[in-house]
């Protein structure tokens, strides 16, 4: 894997995410963007609006990071915003700032083809290892 | 890991450790032998040890790998003393199926099924950006739904009274509590209300191509060749959110109340806990969306055939043979050792299998027990069963569900690329629709293991009777 990837994990019933990134913001985007390709064919969302998520990392590690990822699944599922690319404005330790492009679902013209249901906690971690950030995570689909 | 045969179609895990109970797992010798090396055994073995738990943990055979509780697992805990598990009922609250029966025979609908599944998938939505279904549900009105669960739908113009006393607790868990659905759960569940889902969620339009027992189909009004229609579905995103909202609570309450757990993926609540009785009164909640979900979609898809076929509904006799939960928690009264006791059964991905004579059961299913419907893949077939009393011996009146992947999304993708899997289902007899071919691909029969392996063990376990085999004529996948 290069630097700041995702792959996405093969699964019997479900399906994932291992993150390997240079950031720990680069973590989360990597993160969103896997999500996206796993939910839908990414080469359908354009980029043609742009929206700014504040993000607060209040928690320990693995808390923010589930709240970015459930944070992620609010914009797709509540906001019905399909996320194509997403640039760090601003990070500090207690606050990332993403700006989001993309574009709003359109059914004519973008496929749901895999639901993420759940983050779950199956082997779920996000941590530093040799300079690096890695992150696991298992979605229920 | 120690395990004993029983009898040919169940094996024991010896208590030993931190087990309370023993493990009993139902399955052939050939499933078993699978199934050493697999990590689901463990899980049985795991969840024994849970505070409360009575007689067994159990496994059905189609037992597989799932979140702290394996998929196919059935646990009962004692009210008093027993923890209630929010991993033990899975993300999906009440996902379930329902089976419908028509006055229609496959020779009058292969002809015309792709058109009815042109219909079916233009006007079922599956999930995302599409609010046709059901639109414009308020607050208040989706507390109604969380709280009266199918009749709610009724209220609203989806079915009928009649469909009500063939749904399992006739549509609605009683004293379940909107109030202890968190605000997301609420925001998730009101844009998919009224839709299918994705992945193994599917709508199929079968035939029954075997009958095994002509009196109980008699009695469930099925014949040869009719047509049936199987809907799989449950409680969507409100279901998951009240799941994941309380393992977290489960995870954090741990400590508090000295739980000593093996897998923190079997995060629990007392039942008799502040934390439990709210988590138990979401779940009820999402329970009871899912029921209404399912009303909705048998609704429409009334109408569809309706329009479609140009008959009347007396012509149609659209009939709801059954509707059952495969993920849920429920409080039952059992008999133990000669005693009735109060349980909590957790069922994930299992069957509630009532057998005859069982109060909770519709009077028309006194004689026969209750309808046990286990869907296939797409491409073989799916089975009806019948509960039975040594089912209520042995299981906690619980059977299995379904068959269970035997390969991975991405290994189906891959193997599916060799082959033209329209042509391939067509092979079959089987048309489908469905929103891509990447779906198709991840769905194939060949993903799947074959069902009829499963049915053979409950059967010769005797904790279910076979009555009687569909083969699909059409599917359409979210």
């Amino acid at each position: 894997m290069t630097k700041s990837s995702y792959k996405i994990i093969d699964h019997t019933a479900d399906t994932g995410l291992l993150i390997v990134a240079d950031t720990l913001s680069d973590a989360y985007i990597q993160a969103a963007l896997g999500m996206m390709d796993i939910m839908f064919e990414i080469n359908t969302i354009r980029s043609v609006k742009m929206m700014n998520q504040h993000v607060h990392l209040s928690g320990n590690n693995e808390e923010n990071f589930r709240a970015w990822l459930e944070t992620c699944l609010h914009i797709v599922f509540i906001d019905e915003f399909l996320i194509q690319s997403i640039t760090t404005l601003r990070s500090t330790t207690d606050k990332i700032v993403f700006s989001i492009n993309g574009e709003p679902f359109d059914i004519k013209q973008h496929a749901l083809l895999t639901e993420i249901k759940a983050i779950t906690y199956h082997n779920f971690f996000i941590r530093r290892n040799n300079g690096m950030w890695e992150a696991h995570v298992i979605f229920d689909i | 890991m120690d395990v004993r045969r029983i009898h040919d179609y169940l094996w024991e895990i010896p208590q030993s450790g931190g087990m309370r109970v023993p493990g009993r797992i139902y399955a052939n010798r050939t499933m078993l032998d699978t199934l050493r090396n697999d990590p689901s055994l463990k899980q049985v073995q795991n969840v024994a040890h849970l505070p409360g738990i009575v007689g067994y943990s159990l496994a059905m055979p189609d037992i597989h790998w799932g979140y702290g509780f394996p998929i196919g697992g059935v646990a009962a805990m004692d009210v008093n003393s027993g923890v209630i598990s929010p991993g033990g009922v899975g993300y999906d609250i009440n996902c379930g199926v329902r089976l419908l029966s028509i006055e229609c025979d496959k020779n009058e609908i292969t002809p015309k099924i792709k058109m009815l599944l042109a219909g079916l998938f233009n006007a079922i939505p599956t999930g995302i950006g599409s609010h046709d279904a059901i639109s414009n549900i308020n607050a208040k009105q989706l507390s109604r739904i969380l709280r009266n669960g199918a009749s709610e739908a009724v209220s609203l113009g989806y079915g009928c009274e009649n469909d009500l006393p063939t749904i399992e607790e006739g549509g609605c868990l009683k004293a379940a509590q909107p109030e202890n659905v968190s605000h997301y759960a609420k925001q998730r569940g009101i844009k998919q209300l009224g839709t299918l889902g994705s992945g193994n969620h599917f709508l199929e339009i079968d035939y029954i191509d075997e009958i095994y027992d002509d009196d109980i189909a008699k009695t469930f009004h099925l014949r040869q060749n009719q047509v049936v229609i199987i809907i799989h579905t449950g409680s969507r995103g409100l279901g998951h959110q009240v799941c994941d909202d309380y393992i977290k609570v489960s995870l954090q309450s741990i400590q508090r109340y000295g739980l000593s757990l093996p897998d923190r993926q079997l995060a629990c609540l007392p039942i008799q806990s502040k934390e439990g009785s709210q988590y138990i009164g979401a779940m009820r909640s999402a329970a009871n969306f899912a029921f209404t979900n399912r009303q909705i979609i048998k609704s429409i898809t009334e109408q569809v055939l309706l329009q479609k076929l140009k008959i009347s509904p007396q012509t149609l006799g659209m009939r709801t043979i059954y509707d059952i939960c495969h993920n849920i928690a429920k409080f039952e009264t059992h008999v133990i050792n000669g005693k009735q006791r109060q349980l909590c059964v957790h069922r994930k991905g299992a069957t509630r299998a009532f057998g005859p004579g069982s109060p909770d059961l519709p009077p028309e299913y006194q004689k026969t027990g209750q309808p046990v419907l286990v869907p296939g893949d797409m491409g073989r077939y799916s089975y009806l069963c019948a509960g039975t009393e040594t089912a209520m011996n042995e299981t906690f009146g619980s059977s299995c569900h379904g068959a269970g992947r035997v390969m991975s999304r991405k290994q189906s993708l891959k193997f599916s690329r060799s082959m033209n899997m329209i042509d391939e289902l067509a092979n079959r007899g089987v048309s489908i629709m469905a929103k891509g071919r990447r779906t198709i691909a991840e769905e194939m029969p060949h993903a799947y293991k074959d069902v009829a392996g499963v049915i053979d063990v409950v059967q010769n376990a005797g904790i279910s009777k076979k009555v009687c085999r569909f083969k699909p004529i059409g599917v359409i996948k979210g």
